[in-house]
């Protein structure tokens, strides 16, 4: 019963970091690498609630679709502005 | 039922909310906005799911797929109106447009 407390201590440090992580990066595509760690991380706790439908439509629908969106907004808005600060 | 307290998942679920909506009042780069609004949907959708387990029932976990489907559209959208930002000022600082007609 403790090794369960456990893992839920050592996943709410990695989720929390990693959320911290999120918005004090200061690149936006590291910021979408972090945000990944943070909703995979989420998906441990559904888990161990007992709600794996939700956990394996959180690893679904957040990893597989809306990391990829925000990845295509980074790459998509951020190609010129390097240019423009190289020049 | 569980060895885990209900009050730390909604301390975590807290915390998490905290940093999310830290991060929409600090950042100025419009995806960042999209990135903090994620976060605090998912802190919502701990509490619901711990809810759930907590009480027996199923009705926290459908809520939270209900907010999985309303993120994503979320995100879709935004990406447009970001897409749109990006086009007009060549930049995705929010801080940049202060009217909505030009």
């Amino acid at each position: 019963m403790t090794y369960e407390l456990i893992a839920f201590a050592l996943f709410a440090f990695v989720t929390l970091a990693s959320a911290i992580g999120v918005v004090l990066v200061q690149d936006p595509w590291h910021s979408a690498l972090l945000l990944g760690v943070t909703l995979l991380s989420v998906a441990v706790y559904y888990v161990m609630l007992a709600a794996e439908f939700v956990a394996v439509m959180q690893v679904l629908v957040y990893v597989g679709g809306v990391l990829v969106l925000i990845t295509f907004a980074v790459m998509l808005t951020r190609a010129e502005r390097d240019e423009v600060v190289q020049t | 039922m569980s060895a885990v307290p209900i009050e730390y998942y909604v301390l975590l679920s807290m915390a998490l909310f905290c940093v999310g909506l830290f991060g929409i009042l600090t950042r100025r780069n419009a995806l960042l906005f999209l990135m903090s609004v994620e976060i605090m949907l998912n802190a919502a959708n701990v509490n619901l799911i711990a809810f759930a387990f907590y009480h027996g029932n199923l009705t926290g976990q459908v809520f939270a797929l209900f907010t999985m489907a309303l993120a994503a559209a979320e995100v879709a959208v935004g990406l447009g109106i970001i897409m749109v930002l990006y086009r007009n000022f060549r930049d995705v600082d929010v801080t940049v447009p202060s009217a909505m007609r030009w």
